[in-house]
């Protein structure tokens, strides 16, 4: 079943183009992982359909309903974008349950043995390192049972357990039905994940496919060799340097 | 709405600084009961009594450092994002932080209010409460109408400081710039009287709307400087402060995340 589709997003900023004709859809517990340069377009993409920011043309559908963006919907969120958003002056555990909608605190035990956020959760959050912050962001992002969850270089600061927490995280909740949208600069870990990529590239998807066809174009079978494989060629094609 | 509302809520309640600044205030208050009983030749209590002994001239920064940050904050530390993917709208966001804001100056009004009675009978029980202040009013119902027009005078301020917020992504460098502006708002009314006084118009201008309060407590003749009456004070305080809102409304829904 698809949950979201757009079709040919385009915005424009003082005469910019952020993004050109972005077509995607994204299934239920679908994940598809979004790579790109810096400046591709990948927060930009991720902002506009949650409705954090306008766009100029395109239509959007979820659950086969036409809205403006994610935001006008009537399905439950979840979105790490950029940096973890989290109040400081409260305790990891009082940032989830502001956000919390429910009245039991059973989802967000859950979330907290799913993370391995236990030892530091009633801590002060602005005593946590980068890792523990970004960590708690993922977990913000999981609360109140989303349907469609977006994460922005969920990996970011995070160490090897931390990241293999996330990971399984992740798929726990793909495998209950849970669509995700993630972007990484980290591929290794991003093709652990993920189902489909797409390649942004000026604001344009350049290839939408899954990780084992882009891997078998490259010369070593590495998915960050294709990727570059596939910038390169595109640059020779559009004559950039 | 109420689920905004009540998350605005438990962040003031779990901030520190809402309960240390609150205490601060009661302190000061009591430091100046004992004071204008003790010295009496220095401190009138009858204006010590209807300023709630001092109260009402702190909670304006109070409420000035609260009116800064709840926008700005939300800027710095990234939170705006949680807020507004999770099916609120923009407008529902900000009302639901001045709704918090005018929840947290009621109850600091009452709060006040309530101290000020308390520490009148505690510590200067000869002060009678339907004793006459300025021939016209009891000192009970001076206390109250100064009480309402210092509570409105500071949503005048608000207003005004929460549109300057808008603008800022720093908390610090927010309620830095609402104070001085605060300042700066006081020095313009004092040189707007005498503009008052060549230009009837601008006896209009929001600085003037500020006075509200002093001249319902009868400072001075302040009457003949404003040149409006305190029901003419009253409306345009409220015009204003519903211009200055709907401004911050049209502001916030434009700024970027």
């Amino acid at each position: 079943m698809t949950i979201l589709i757009a079709e040919n997003i385009n915005k424009k900023i003082r005469g910019k183009e952020l993004l050109k004709n972005i077509n995607l859809s994204l299934g239920q517990g679908e994940i598809i992982g979004l790579i790109g340069e810096n400046g591709a377009g990948k927060t930009t993409l991720m902002n506009v359909l949650l409705g954090l920011t306008d766009y100029q043309s395109g239509v959007m559908r979820v659950e086969g309903k036409e809205v403006p963006n994610l935001n006008h919907s009537s399905i439950k969120i979840g979105a790490l974008i950029e940096q973890p958003g989290i109040y400081p002056f409260l305790t990891g555990y009082d940032n989830l349950k502001l956000f919390h909608e429910g009245s039991d605190s059973e989802e967000i035990n859950q979330i907290i043995n799913d993370l391995n956020m236990s030892e530091y959760i009633h801590k002060k959050a602005k005593t946590y390192s980068l890792g523990m912050k970004q960590k708690l962001g993922v977990a913000l992002s999981f609360l109140n049972h989303p349907k469609m969850i977006f994460l922005d270089e969920p990996m970011n600061g995070l160490d090897p357990q931390a990241i293999r927490d996330v990971r399984n995280a992740i798929l726990k909740r793909a495998d209950e039905g849970v669509s995700f949208f993630i972007s990484s600069h980290i591929l290794s870990e991003l093709e652990k994940v993920t189902n489909t990529l797409l390649i942004l590239n000026n604001g344009e998807i350049i290839s939408e496919t899954t990780v084992e066809e882009i891997k078998k174009d490259a010369e070593d079978g590495d998915l960050e060799t294709a990727f570059l494989q596939i910038l390169d060629e595109k640059r020779s094609s559009s004559g950039e340097k | 709405m109420g689920i905004l509302i009540k998350q605005e809520l438990f962040k003031l309640y779990k901030k520190k600084s809402t309960f240390i600044l609150f205490g601060a205030v009661t302190l000061i208050m009591i430091l100046i009961a004992i004071t204008a009983n003790t010295t009496s030749d220095f401190f009138d209590a009858e204006n010590m009594f209807t300023s709630a002994f001092g109260a009402y001239a702190w909670i304006v920064f109070i409420m000035i450092i609260q009116a800064s940050t709840i926008i700005t904050m939300e800027f710095q530390y990234g939170t705006i994002k949680n807020l507004l993917y999770r099916n609120y709208t923009r407008t529902q966001v900000i009302i639901s932080k001045c709704i918090t804001l005018l929840i947290y100056s009621i109850s600091l009004y009452v709060s006040t209010a309530i101290i000020a009675i308390i520490l009148k009978f505690l510590v200067l029980p000869d002060l009678s409460l339907s004793q006459n202040v300025n021939g016209e009013m009891s000192l009970i119902q001076s206390f109250l109408f100064t009480t309402l027009g210092n509570f409105i005078g500071v949503w005048l301020i608000i207003s005004l400081v929460l549109l300057l917020s808008c603008v800022f992504r720093n908390t610090a460098v927010s309620v830095v710039i609402g104070i001085i502006f605060y300042f700066a708002t006081s020095i313009v009314s004092g040189i707007l009287f005498l503009a008052i006084e060549k230009w009837e118009w601008v006896k209009w201008n929001p600085f003037n709307m500020l006075n509200l309060s002093n001249q319902i407590g009868g400072v001075g003749d302040i009457a003949s400087m404003t040149h409006l009456s305190v029901g003419q004070l009253f409306v345009g305080n409220i015009i204003y402060i519903m211009i200055f809102l709907f401004l911050v409304f049209v502001v916030f829904r434009k700024k970027n995340v």
